[in-house]
């Protein structure tokens, strides 16, 4: 017993020194004893207890600490003050006042490199950190189904499948399907195309959302040939119906049939991106044949794990694969819904917060450099103090508290900078960003911006520190006459600080450059197409007017001659999924005269797109043999033909120099041989970093409802036709909408957008690490420079030629910096192997970029120091030794 | 009406009004009249007692048995003058205000 009373009594007295000094003098021992009388009470109480105990006399002991130093106690004088945290700051902001300069030089030093980090973090908080608007978000799955063999990660799930699983399954609370839906929304105003969702009746609960007015479907809605009910977003309830309370009941005419209001789901339930209504999925489980396409939401069970859930879907699925699908060619698959959600930011995170980082930290060294300067300039003030007897420690804490406001006001500056930057970069980005994500200020972010300022404090106050405390009196003392040469250690220090942000400074023009040049390379790859001068709008052809299939082959041929027809217009088409506007429809074919296939083998999928005649050359297109589709071919009773791409021809008929002629047929048991027309060059449907699938286009003659998309080729301005086009399509049909209209250009940005945002953000911070670098590098050789001036003068006038001075200033820093840029080059090629994917095969060596970097900062670093060297050079000898 | 005095002094005061006590005893007591709702930690309760030192409302007191050893002795402590009327007056403050907010509630009850 006395033994561990002995120990505690010993660790205590460790904390002690926590306390302030006179505290621990006086009672030292008598609160020895006090803590073993508290902890002798905890220490039956478990492992916990014992913790807190240490950790409450640790806090005691500190806010004592604290509490001494803003209450002085009476009768002691303030330089006795145990921490004098008043006086400290009265002398730095009195010192602050002197040096306007170099105080708005640090303060605005660390706020860019505070802002930048800001911008950062709070978009890896809104996107990865925070949590979903919903109820128990971590406990929030995506599910869909995949097929390895099909050449797909995400097949889309088939509603058997679905109604499957939701009957057996164990892991989740509840699970859902949903897909997107759009309607011709026509009433008295004009007519819009709103877009949906269809969801099964689970879906608000899978959420953990309750209707803010009504109620979500029921089971009677959510089946084939159901009562047509509508769900209407907060969004839509606002602006069609004016909030009116009296909503439900009324009906809402999509696509020209009325559908009843039966709720109203909250504004933060808007999942799908921008849903504006929700319409019962209404699948059958009875439903034949095969139709993926849908993705699945679901709420796990508390404690359920993701790879639980998983184990669990394949374990219903078996029933699935036993019925239909003998080879297990299709399986579902689990993941957290926030992964799937922010799958496109997720691999340029970790490189935009690594360079912001080193951004901050070349920042601190500026800082540490000019704040050295200024305490190597205050040596003598500081050796003063000292000689009359004020403690290092003391000095210390004064330089320390200085810098701790200086870090303060930066963080301020840049937290505040940073926000008003986060604002029009999320301005900028609007619909690239999650509807979900939360960009505001919370106490993450405040947390970050202050652990950064203090991080920051620590990172260039400690070289400062060091020289104030370094070194004798004396020579504190004879060394600091005005003019003279600095200390040799204060001048290393300087210098290996301007190496070191050299060093880092080159790491980020190097990931810059190299970015940027993957950025090159991307968006030089030949997309198969040509994007300028291209406008496409989508038009959706409602039902009832529709029905007929003449009647939409008469409505196309009608607007496509009339499109055409319009000066500027110089060749029109449409078809049923554009490049890269994000639309994929897969289907499986027959190759005459293949080997029938194992089980096992692959079987990739084959993108299917709908094209009329002139689609081609609107598109531009590029045939490699062959020919496109004529008018002839989309007529009713034309024979069907096909085209196919490059990576269509490679795949299925490897080694036929020119496949015009074969035939490829539908999966079915009697197959319909269809032959082949022509051969296009690969268009890169998916954007250019993603792989090609070989692909088929056919005539729109077959007897399907299709929603097409126009596209044009015009001589202009392509974003100058839309209105051409909603003048003919008045004239074809007053009451269709014409939608999602968008240059070819537009869409070729908007693939590319991600890929440029990371590029152009790391290219601002590799600038913004240069200019200041070449700021630290020119400030401490001025400084140096005018320090030296007596020596330079003396120099100058017992016979060194100017050109002597002139290179001896240049040499002094050359070294640093030449290490520094070497050094940084070597880290930066290491470093660049973990930018991966990013570099889009771009070598982490690649020459062009290190050749380039390195010579610019060479040169740049070569100008910042030609100034004051050349100020050096021309001293006049005379005036430096009259001082 | 006065200004409020520190609730850990006001129970330190209480304590020693009850005669001259040593830190640990005070603690103790501390935690009985507050029933369990002020512990003094070390730091707390000696800075404390240096504080109404300083005020003059508690003193050090000699004892007469104390060891040769200063450091390692117990201090006891007493309450002042000037200590008992700083107390008085709290207590006056309290009672004034238990005073009203029962005079409220009634008011309310009715």
């Amino acid at each position: 017993m006395t033994v561990t009373d002995e120990v505690t009594r010993r660790r205590y007295r460790r904390l002690l020194w926590i306390a302030p000094a006179w505290l621990r003098e006086r009672h030292a021992a008598e609160m020895e004893e006090a803590f073993v009388h508290i902890w002798r009470q905890a220490r039956a109480a478990g492992p916990v207890a014992r913790a807190s105990v240490w950790v409450r006399a640790a806090t005691d002991l500190g806010s004592a600490s604290l509490r001494a130093s803003f209450t002085p106690r009476r009768g002691v004088p303030a330089e006795r003050r145990p921490l004098m945290f008043g006086t400290d700051v009265r002398y730095a902001l009195r010192s602050f006042r002197r040096q306007k300069l170099a105080t708005g030089l640090v303060v605005t030093m660390l706020a860019l490199g505070i802002a930048a980090n800001i911008v950062v973090f709070s978009l890896v908080n809104a996107l990865l950190l925070r949590p979903f608007p919903f109820d128990h978000p971590d406990r929030l799955v995506f599910f869909n189904e995949k097929a390895p063999r099909w050449n797909l990660d995400v097949v889309g799930i088939n509603y058997p499948d679905f109604w499957e699983w939701h009957e057996h399954q164990r892991a989740f609370e509840a699970i859902a399907l949903y897909d997107g839906q759009a309607f011709n929304l026509a009433d008295d105003q004009r007519p819009e195309r709103i877009g949906g969702a269809q969801v099964t009746r689970d879906f608000a609960k899978v959420l953990g959302v309750q209707p803010i007015l009504g109620r979500m479907f029921t089971p009677e809605e959510d089946r084939p040939k159901g009562p047509r009910a509508v769900v209407l977003s907060e969004r839509l309830w606002r602006t069609r119906f004016g909030a009116d309370q009296n909503v439900l009941g009324r009906s809402l005419r999509l696509d020209g049939e009325p559908w009843t209001i039966v709720g109203v789901m909250p504004a933060r339930a808007e999942f799908p991106d921008d849903a504006s209504f929700f319409v019962p999925y209404a699948g059958d489980p009875q439903q034949q044949g095969e139709s993926y396409g849908s993705s699945g939401i679901g709420r796990l069970k508390p404690g359920v794990t993701v790879q639980q859930a998983e184990a669990d879907l394949l374990r219903t699925h078996e029933a699935v694969w036993a019925v239909r699908d003998k080879d297990k060619v299709v399986l579902p698959f689990v993941r957290p819904l926030r992964d799937v959600l922010v799958e496109g930011s997720r691999s340029a995170i970790p490189p935009i917060a690594g360079s912001v980082a080193l951004l901050l930290i070349v920042a601190c060294a500026n800082v540490a450099s000019v704040m050295l300067a200024r305490a190597i300039a205050r040596r003598r003030e500081i050796g003063i103090r000292l000689a009359i007897g004020a403690g290092r420690a003391r000095l210390i804490r004064q330089l320390f508290v200085e810098n701790l406001i200086m870090a303060a006001i930066g963080g301020l500056v840049g937290t505040i900078a940073g926000r008003a930057a986060l604002s029009a970069l999320v301005a900028a980005l609007d619909t690239q960003l999650p509807r979900w994500a939360n960009f505001g200020l919370d106490g993450r972010v405040l947390a970050f911006s202050i652990g950064l300022s203090l991080l920051a404090t620590l990172l260039f106050g400690w070289a400062p520190a060091l020289h104030a405390v370094r070194g004798d009196v004396r020579s504190a003392m004879t060394d600091t006459v005005a003019g003279s040469t600095t200390s040799p250690r204060g001048r290393r220090t300087l210098t290996w600080l301007v190496g070191a942000e050299f060093l880092l400074a080159t790491i980020l023009i190097v990931g810059g450059g190299l970015l940027y040049r993957a950025f090159g390379k991307v968006s030089s790859i030949d997309p198969g197409f040509s994007p300028d001068h291209v406008l496409t709008f989508r038009l959706a052809l409602p039902t009832p007017k529709y029905e007929k299939h003449e009647i939409r082959l008469a409505f196309w041929d009608d607007l496509l001659t009339r499109l055409r027809a319009q000066p500027g217009v110089t060749a029109a088409g449409a078809n049923t999924c554009p490049p890269m506007l994000n639309c994929h429809m897969g289907m499986f074919y027959r190759i005459e005269g293949a080997a029938p296939k194992k089980p096992g083998d692959p079987d990739p999928v084959t993108l299917t797109r709908m094209a009329t005649e002139g689609y081609f050359e609107a598109m531009g297109i590029r045939l490699k043999s062959g020919r496109f589709f004529n008018v002839a071919d989309r007529q009713q009773k034309a024979p069907l033909v096909v085209i196919v791409n490059e990576t269509f021809a490679k795949t299925f008929w490897p080694g036929v120099a020119d496949p015009v002629g074969r035939r490829l047929s539908f999966r079915s048991d009697k197959p319909e041989w269809i032959p082949v027309v022509g051969v296009t060059k690969d268009v890169k449907h998916y954007g250019f970093e993603r792989p090609m699938r070989p692909g088929v286009y056919f005539p729109i003659s077959w007897p399907q409802r299709l929603d097409l998309a126009v596209t044009m080729r015009t001589t202009g301005k392509p974003e100058a036709f839309t209105e051409t086009a909603r003048k003919v399509l008045q004239q074809v049909d007053p009451d269709l909408p014409l939608f999602r209209v968008k240059t070819m250009d537009e869409a070729v940005a908007e693939s590319l957008r991600g890929r440029a945002l990371y590029s152009w953000m790391l290219a601002v911070f590799a600038v913004m690490a240069l200019i200041l670098a070449l700021g630290g590098t020119y400030g401490v050789t001025s400084y140096l420079v005018s320090q030296r001036s007596r020596e330079i003068g003396i120099r100058l006038a017992i016979g060194a030629r100017p050109g002597d001075i002139f290179g001896a200033v240049m040499r002094a820093s050359a070294r640093a910096i030449v290490i520094g840029v070497v050094l940084g080059v070597a880290a930066a090629i290491a470093l660049a192997r973990l930018l991966g994917d990013l570099l889009f095969g771009v070598s982490p060596a690649d020459p062009v970029v290190l050749g380039l970097a390195t010579f610019t900062l060479l040169v740049a670093a070569l100008l910042a120091n030609w100034v004051p060297a050349r100020r050096a050079s021309k001293t006049d000898p005379m005036l430096s030794l009259r001082i | 009406m006065p200004q409020s005095m520190k609730a850990r002094w006001y129970h330190i005061l209480l304590s020693l009004a009850g005669g001259a006590r040593h830190g640990l005893a005070i603690a103790r007591d501390v935690r009985e009249s507050s029933h369990g709702g002020i512990r003094l930690w070390p730091a707390t309760l000696y800075g404390s007692l240096e504080e109404l030192a300083d005020l003059g409302w508690i003193e050090e007191i000699d004892d007469e048995n104390r060891r040769p050893d200063a450091s390692e002795r117990k201090r006891y402590y007493g309450i002042t003058r000037s200590g008992r009327s700083a107390l008085d007056a709290e207590t006056q403050r309290l009672a004034d205000l238990v005073r009203l907010a029962r005079a409220i509630n009634r008011r309310q009850n009715v």
